[in-house]
């Protein structure tokens, strides 16, 4: 019985890595022989084998990213003259942390004085964490805004959205929670959800992760919808504002809503749509348009294309959101091909790979 | 070598001397691995290493419009390297094992040191680079030092101050997930691209 069962006992061997890596040729003429003595695990070890090469590459694919990364100011023109050791990033970081800090101070005290708070907001490249009274707990996204009803956890718990939340709501039968953002409402008594209605993306989304809810769609006068766990609408924002002829003609098309499953990314069964509520960035199967969005929001910059054709091809692609923003496209372009130039102290021109 | 990738090459080198930084940046990936593994050979310094290779690119792209066409695009890249690695030496005195070996470098077998990362190829490679950038940095760092460094668990833990123990632990607990993270995500990071095409 040999004591290698699994192909990662051999990964985590290091006489192996000297063997399969390094190529030493005493470990050679050991790992022989024992192939020799177990023919049974021949294909075990080569697999081994090829997932320890494999990985050395995938090592040196992530090193030679980050450090040609280092070598791109340099090539372009207009960013010549920064210094290979790059210092002033530390002070630029530096500053820009003090301004974070001091705005926040600012935005808290405000509140604080306000003595009712009525809105949440939260800058580019910021996330909160928000208790409500009631005791909901509440993951504010990027650039969003959470707008809180006179008389919350009294009369009413109705809160307004721009943009993403995840929700951990507080249970309380007597007072239903309602989420409403342009193009819909969501009702519910408590239990977990995902609601992302940004003001610049076409899509609505709402993801009941447990528990149960009800949408209403501003649009339909019918009835509303009633989701089980794992159920998500996405809604056209367009939807939200009805022209007066569809309503006059009473004519409403059906399609004008889809319900899907919230999308599980990894074999923990994560998913997609709340992973930034877990300090991840996560797309899968999404156009680039889409991505650039949220990577507009969590970095602060401003993306561009250079056309539609490479706006709608579809990437699948998981990050830590403290990633640098350079490694996150780097690693989005490995899979399907594409350039991007800094055009502006703050945004980036994503072109198409010449040929 | 296959004269397809010669082919190749030389059509990388005519895009970057027309000034396309498409080019550039596949040559450098192409040749990073082969660069760095040959610089280790004289030094571990890989800070110095990686710098070497910047400046060799850096050389490349500043003076492409008067460099040559280079017929043998590997054997150029390596030439070009190692005068700039005996000029970066210089100042830690490993030079000179360099110059000493520096006969031989007509010789190089520069293919032993070829590798091509061509990454829309490499599928496989692309899955683990992600599923590796995504774990704990705890992880990923030691991941790094283990299988990208070569360095034994006993070397870890003296260089990272825990115990032998979680330094095993924590690599085993790494190889783990990309094993999951990489099963699944390999047809997920597939299918988009069957979609495509």
């Amino acid at each position: 019985m040999s004591a290698y069962q699994s192909v990662q006992d051999f990964i985590l061997d290091e006489s192996f890595f000297r063997y399969a890596v390094r190529q030493d040729p005493s470990e050679i003429l050991k790992w022989e022989s024992y192939i020799k003595q177990h023919p049974e695990q021949q294909e075990l070890i080569q697999h081994a084998k090829q997932e320890l090469l494999a990985m050395q590459d995938a090592l040196y694919l992530i090193d030679a990213e980050q450090n040609y990364v280092r070598l791109v100011p340099h090539l372009d023109p207009p960013f010549k003259n920064i210094p290979l050791k790059k210092k002033w990033t530390y002070y630029a970081a530096a500053a820009i942390v003090f301004l974070c800090l001091i705005t926040s101070l600012y935005v808290f005290q405000y509140h604080f004085n306000q003595s009712q708070t009525n809105a949440y907001l939260t800058q580019p490249a910021e996330k909160k964490t928000i208790k409500l009274t009631d005791g909901t707990l509440v993951k504010l996204n990027a650039a969003s805004k959470l707008e809180i009803a006179d008389g919350f956890g009294k009369t009413n718990r109705a809160v307004k959205l721009v943009g993403e939340a995840y929700m951990e709501v507080a249970k309380n039968k007597a007072l239903p929670f309602t989420v409403t953002t342009q193009a819909l409402q969501v009702r519910v008594l408590g239990t977990t959800i995902n609601v992302r209605a940004y003001a610049n993306e076409e899509l609505t989304a709402a993801s009941l992760i447990e528990g149960s809810a009800e949408v209403i769609l501003k649009s339909r006068s019918q009835a509303p919808i009633r989701l089980k766990p794992k159920d998500k609408v996405v809604a056209p924002l367009a939807e939200a504002q009805p022209s007066s002829k569809n309503n006059t003609t009473g004519i409403e098309k059906k399609s004008n809503y889809k319900l899907e499953t919230v999308t599980q990314y990894d074999a923990e069964q994560r998913l997609a749509e709340t992973s930034w509520a877990d300090q991840k960035l996560v797309f899968v199967n999404e156009p680039l348009s889409s991505i650039a969005k949220t990577l507009e929001r969590w970095y602060n910059i401003t993306i561009e294309f250079q056309n539609s054709d490479i706006s709608s091809r579809k990437y699948t692609a998981a990050f830590d959101d403290r990633e640098e923003l350079q490694n996150v496209l780097q690693s989005l372009r490995s899979s399907i091909p594409f350039n991007y130039r800094k055009i502006g102290p703050r945004s980036i021109r994503i072109y198409l790979t010449n040929p | 070598m296959s004269k397809d990738r010669d082919i190749l090459e030389i059509q990388l080198w005519e895009a970057l001397r027309s000034g396309e930084q498409a080019a550039l940046q596949q040559l450098y990936m192409s040749y990073y691995k082969g660069l760095l593994k040959y610089g280790l050979r004289y030094t571990d310094d890989r800070d110095t290493l990686k710098d070497s290779i910047n400046n060799t690119f850096l050389y490349f792209w500043e003076k492409r419009e008067s460099i040559g066409n280079a017929n043998h695009v590997g054997n150029y890249i390596f030439k070009s390297y190692q005068r700039q690695l005996v000029k970066d030496l210089n100042n830690t005195n490993k030079f000179e094992k360099l110059l000493e070996n520096n006969e031989d470098t007509d010789t190089v077998d520069v293919e032993e040191f070829q590798f091509i990362i061509r990454q829309e190829e490499n599928t496989r490679v692309n899955v683990l680079k992600n599923a590796i950038l995504q774990l704990p940095k705890r992880q990923r760092e030691l991941v790094l030092l283990r299988y990208y460094e070569g360095l034994s668990y006993d070397e870890i833990t003296l260089r990272t101050n825990l115990s032998k123990r979680a330094v095993y632990n924590q690599i085993h607990s790494a190889i783990n997930t990309l094993k999951k993270d990489t099963s699944l995500q390999n047809l997920k990071q597939i299918l988009p691209l069957l979609i495509l095409f």
